[in-house]
C-alpha cells in the first residue's frame, strides 16, 4: 500500500506541472490585463507598473521565475490587492473554505446516507417517495434560490440569524445547510442505488439465512458495498466543497476561497490565479487517491495494483 | 490531511443510523445554538448606541494607498482616514481642512496654504508642510507608477518630474515654505485645480512609517496594513479582515476629534446587492452602496424613508470609431444619435433615478447648465441617414454594437437595437465581451460602435469634455476637432466663471454637431439610508465625510 500511494505521489508532479504551465500560458494570453481599467494608464506609467510586477520581461522568462518562487513556496504578490501576497490571501481564505465545507459535508453525509439508507429499505414505499422528492427537489434546487430562501424565513421572518456575514458561530448554520443540503441530495440517492443494488445480492440473502440480525445485515455487510458510489462521488465533492462555494460565499457574504478564485480571473490576478488553480488541483489529486484508498478497503474486490 | 475526518464519519455513523435518539439530538442541539441569538440587539441598535456606523461599501478595497489608489470604494475609506490640504463640505464647497486658509496670487498661479498649527499624525507625530511636500513627491516618484500622478499636471515641473526628464524636485512647484506654509505653483491659472486637489491622490502620508516598509517609491507594501497604517484624517485604520469587515476608529490626535460623535466606521465589502440588502432589511447595515433596481418599488410603495434615490454625476455614452466607414460620416453618427428614444432607455431599462442625458456634459457641474443639447427626432435621423447615401438604411452596411458582459448593459443594447432598426432601417448587430477584453478591444479600437462610461472626480464640466480631446488618453472615439481642443485648452486656465462657461457652451456645441459619442443617460444613486444616520446629505459627487455624521438611538427602520 505504501508503494501504491508513493507512487501515486509521484505521478502528481508532471500533472501538477503540466495544470501550472497551462494556466500560466492560458492567463496572460487572455486579452487585458491586471492594469487595465476604464480609466486609461498612460504608457508611461503602465512600463512602470509592469517593471515593478517584472511583466516586463519576457512571457517563457516569467514562467521560469514563477517556477523558481514555487519551489520555494513563495506564490508571489496578488496584482489586485497590492499589499498582500498570494499566501496570506490563500491562508485567510482556505480555513474559512474548509470549516464551511467541512459542516456542510458532514451535514450532506448524515442527512444524505440517512435518507439514502431508509429510502432503499423501504422501497417503494411512502418512506421511499419521501427520501427521493425530498433529495430531487435539493438536487433541482439551485443554491442562489435555497440560500436566499432560508435567509427570508430564518434570517428575515424569525430573525434568528444575521442575513449575512461569518462574525460568529451562529453565521455557519444558513450556508452550511444551503451547501449541505444539495450534496446530501446527490449522497441520498446514490446512497439509495448502491444499498438497492447490494441488498439483493447473494450474499446479504447468505447473511440473513445464517441468522444475522437485520441491523447487522444493513450496517456489516450492506452498507459497506453499498456506499461504494458515493466514495467515488464523495473524492471530487470533497474538494469541491472545501476550497469554496462561488455561489455560497456571494449570497452570505464569507471570506472564503471560492470567490477568490473567481474573482482573480476577471481581476486577470495572475499570480492568486494560479496559486488557487495550484491548490484545487493538489486537492483534487490528493482525495481521489484517498478515494481509492478507501475503496480498496470498503471492497474486497479491488487490490493496490 | 483532510480525507481522514471523513473516513472516521462514515464509520461513526453506523451506529447511530436508525437510531431514534439521533433526530432529537440533532433537534437540540439545533435549538440551543438558536436560543442564544433570539433577544440579540441588531447591529444597527448596537450601533445607535455606542456610535458605530455599520457601512456597506461594495467591494473589498483592493489597498488603501492614496497614491496608487484608482478605485472608488478604496476612496470612501481614504478620507476618512487621511486628509488633504482642502476638502469638501456637505454641499461639495470647499472647505478648511488641514490647512485652515488659503489664498491665490500671481493670478492665479500662485496657491499659498496656511496650515493648522496643531496637526498631529495618528501616532502623535507633528505634521508640517514638509509632510505634504513630500508626500507628493512620492506621488509623482515614477518608479511609483502612480496612475493618476497626471492630475498634479497643472502644477508646474510635475510633469517632467513624473516622466523622468528630470531627478530634482526643487524644480516641481511644490514648496514648504516653512511649517506652516505650504505653496503650489502652476505652470498657468487652473481655476479646477483646487477641485482636484481635495480628490485621493493629493492627501499626504507618512513618509518615515511609509519608507520604513519600503513603499517610499515603490507600490504595494505592507505600509498600509491594520496596525502599519499611520494616517491623519478624523478616522484611522485599526482593523482590516479582508472580505469581512475594516473598522476604522476616532483618531484623538485629529484637530477636530472634540466634535466627532462617532467612534468607529465599519466597512462591509458585500458585492452582492441582494445579500446587501438583505442584511440592510436585517439590521446589520445603517447605509448600503446601492438597491437591486427590482427592490426600488417596493421601498418606493412603502415610504420608506430610507431609500435615497439621487443624480450623481457620471455619463453612460456610447462611442464610435470615427476612422471607420460608414460612422467616419458625422451625419451617420447624428443619424444615430437622433434615433435613440432616451427617455424611454432611462425611464423603462436603467429604471433606477437616471436621467436622460442630451448632452455630454451635465446639470449643476459648477455652476455650469448646458445650453445646447440634442434635438430632433427619427424623422431628421432618416433625413440625414438619406443625405449620406443611405436612404431608409438601404445600402448600409452591416455594422457592430461592442458593450461589456452585464446584463443591463445586455438590455440597453436590444433596446437600441430595434431603435435603430426601426427608425432608421439598419442592422446592428450586438457584441458582448467579459469587462478586460472589452476595455483591451475598445482601447485597440477594434470597434465601431462600443458602449462607455464616466464617472467625474470633479464636478468641473472639463473631465466629460477631456473625453473627445484628440490627444487625450481617454479619447477611444479618434475623432479630433483643432477648434474644439483649442478651446478645451482655453477653458481650462479660463479664471471668470461666465467666460469659461461660455467656452464650454461651444464645446458642448461642437460635440453635438460632430457626434462622436452618443450622450445616453446621467447617472443616479440609489441606496438605504437608516433613519437614525443624522447628517447625512445627497450630492452629486456622492461624497461626504461620515465621520461627521451621527446616530440617533431609538430608531426603527
Amino acid at each position: 500500500m505504501l508503494r501504491f500511494i508513493a507512487r501515486r505521489l509521484l505521478e502528481t508532479i508532471p500533472v501538477l506541472l503540466i495544470i501550472i504551465t497551462a494556466t500560466f500560458f492560458m492567463v496572460r494570453f487572455v486579452p487585458g490585463g491586471p492594469f487595465t481599467a476604464e480609466k486609461a494608464v498612460t504608457p508611461e506609467i503602465l512600463a512602470n507598473l509592469n517593471k515593478h510586477y517584472g511583466l516586463d520581461k519576457p512571457v517563457f522568462q516569467q514562467y521560469l521565475d514563477y517556477l523558481g518562487s514555487l519551489l520555494k513556496g513563495d506564490l508571489g504578490p496578488s496584482f489586485k490587492y497590492a499589499n498582500r501576497t498570494v499566501n496570506e490571501i490563500i491562508a485567510d481564505a482556505l480555513p474559512v473554505s474548509l470549516e464551511l465545507g467541512g459542516t456542510s459535508l458532514a451535514i450532506a453525509l448524515v442527512l444524505g446516507i440517512t435518507l439514502g439508507v431508509f429510502a432503499a429499505l423501504r422501497r417503494n414505499s411512502w418512506v421511499d417517495y419521501l427520501c427521493t422528492g425530498v433529495s430531487t427537489i435539493g438536487i433541482c434546487l439551485p443554491t442562489f434560490v435555497l440560500g436566499p430562501l432560508l435567509v427570508l424565513f430564518f434570517a428575515i421572518y424569525l430573525g434568528w440569524f444575521n442575513a449575512s456575514g461569518w462574525y460568529s458561530p451562529i453565521d455557519r448554520v444558513l450556508p452550511a445547510m444551503t451547501l449541505g443540503f444539495v450534496y446530501a441530495a446527490y449522497i441520498a440517492r446514490l446512497t439509495r442505488g448502491g444499498m438497492l443494488e447490494v441488498l439483493s445480492q447473494d450474499y446479504i440473502r447468505t447473511a440473513r439465512a445464517k441468522g444475522a440480525t437485520e441491523s447487522r445485515v444493513i450496517i456489516r455487510h450492506a452498507m459497506r458495498g453499498g456506499l461504494l458510489p458515493v466514495v467515488s462521488f464523495l473524492g471530487p465533492a470533497t474538494a469541491g466543497i472545501l476550497t469554496g462555494s462561488f455561489v455560497i460565499e456571494t449570497i452570505f457574504q464569507i471570506p472564503g476561497l471560492g470567490r477568490e478564485f473567481v474573482k482573480s480571473a476577471f481581476n486577470r490576478d495572475y499570480t492568486l490565479v494560479l496559486g488557487t488553480v495550484i491548490l484545487y488541483a493538489s486537492l483534487i489529486i490528493l482525495l481521489n487517491l484517498v478515494v481509492d484508498i478507501v475503496q480498496v478497503w470498503l471492497n474486497p474486490k479491488l487490490k493496490f495494483e | 490531511m483532510v480525507s481522514e475526518p471523513k473516513v472516521a464519519q462514515v464509520s461513526d455513523l453506523r451506529p447511530r443510523v436508525g437510531d431514534p435518539r439521533y433526530g432529537a439530538l440533532v433537534a437540540l442541539t439545533f435549538a440551543a445554538l438558536l436560543a442564544g441569538c433570539g433577544g440579540n440587539k441588531s447591529a444597527v441598535e448596537q450601533g445607535n448606541r455606542d456610535q458605530v456606523l455599520h457601512y456597506g461599501n461594495g467591494v473589498e478595497p483592493s489597498n488603501l494607498d492614496p497614491h496608487t489608489n484608482t478605485g472608488s470604494p478604496e476612496s470612501v475609506i481614504l478620507i476618512e482616514i487621511f486628509e488633504g490640504l482642502v476638502a469638501r463640505g456637505p454641499d461639495l464647497e470647499m472647505v478648511p481642512a488641514a490647512a485652515e486658509r488659503w489664498d491665490f496670487s500671481g493670478e492665479g498661479r500662485i496657491i499659498t496654504f496656511r496650515l493648522r498649527p496643531e496637526l498631529k499624525w495618528s501616532n502623535g507625530d507633528p505634521l508640517t508642510a514638509r509632510d505634504f511636500r513630500d508626500s507628493f513627491k512620492r506621488l509623482l516618484e515614477p518608479s511609483l507608477a502612480a496612475q493618476f500622478a497626471f492630475m498634479a499636471y497643472p502644477v508646474a515641473g510635475a510633469e517632467d518630474y513624473n516622466t523622468g526628464k528630470t531627478r530634482d524636485f526643487s524644480t516641481v512647484g511644490f514648496q514648504a515654505l516653512d511649517d506652516l506654509t505650504f505653496r503650489v505653483i502652476l505652470d498657468e491659472p487652473t481655476p479646477h485645480f483646487l477641485q482636484l486637489l481635495v480628490t485621493y491622490p493629493f492627501l499626504p502620508v507618512h513618509m518615515q512609517s511609509v519608507a520604513r516598509f519600503g513603499g517610499a517609491e515603490r507600490p504595494g507594501t505592507a505600509w498600509t496594513r491594520a496596525g502599519n497604517l499611520i494616517t491623519n484624517g478624523p478616522m484611522k485604520l485599526i482593523g482590516w479582515e479582508a472580505n469581512k469587515v475594516l473598522t476604522v476608529a476616532r483618531n484623538e490626535h485629529h484637530w477636530n476629534s472634540a466634535n466627532i460623535a462617532l467612534n468607529e466606521i465599519r466597512f462591509y465589502p458585500i458585492e452582492s446587492q441582494d445579500t446587501e440588502e438583505r442584511a440592510f432589511r436585517t439590521g446589520q447595515l445603517h447605509v448600503t452602496t446601492t438597491l437591486p433596481v427590482s427592490k426600488i418599488d417596493f421601498y418606493r410603495e412603502a415610504k420608506s424613508p430610507a431609500l435615497h434615490i439621487t443624480p450623481r454625476l457620471g455619463a453612460n455614452y456610447l462611442v464610435f470609431n470615427t476612422e471607420k466607414a460608414p460612422f467616419d460620416d458625422a451625419r451617420v453618427r447624428r443619424a444615430f444619435a437622433l434615433a435613440i428614444n432616451r427617455e424611454q432607455i432611462a425611464t423603462s431599462i436603467y429604471r433606477a433615478g437616471q436621467t436622460p442625458a442630451y448632452a455630454l456634459s451635465q446639470a449643476g457641474m459648477g455652476g455650469y447648465q448646458p445650453r445646447h443639447r440634442i434635438t430632433g427626432g427619427p424623422e431628421e435621423a432618416r433625413a440625414l441617414l438619406a443625405e449620406a447615401g443611405f436612404p431608409g438604411g438601404a445600402g448600409f452596411p452591416k455594422v457592430e454594437y461592442l458593450y461589456n458582459t452585464n446584463e443591463l448593459n445586455r438590455d440597453v443594447a436590444q433596446a437600441l437595437q430595434e431603435m435603430w432598426s426601426k427608425e432608421l432601417g439598419v442592422d446592428v448587430t450586438l457584441v458582448n465581451e467579459e469587462w478586460k477584453v472589452f476595455l483591451n478591444t475598445r482601447d485597440l479600437g477594434n470597434f465601431q460602435i462600443a458602449r462607455a462610461g464616466w464617472n467625474p472626480f470633479t464636478d468641473a464640466p472639463t473631465e466629460y469634455f477631456q473625453q473627445v480631446v484628440s490627444n487625450s488618453a481617454f479619447n477611444d472615439s479618434n475623432w479630433g476637432d483643432p477648434e474644439f481642443d483649442a478651446l478645451y485648452e482655453k477653458a481650462i486656465h479660463t479664471l471668470d466663471p461666465a467666460e469659461r462657461h461660455e467656452l464650454y457652451h461651444r464645446m458642448d456645441e461642437i460635440i453635438l454637431r460632430d457626434m462622436p459619442v452618443i450622450p445616453l443617460v446621467h447617472s443616479a444613486i440609489v441606496r438605504l439610508v437608516h433613519p437614525s444616520v443624522r447628517g447625512w446629505k445627497d450630492n452629486l459627487l456622492d461624497s461626504r465625510l461620515k465621520a461627521a455624521l451621527t446616530l440617533a438611538p431609538g430608531e426603527t427602520p
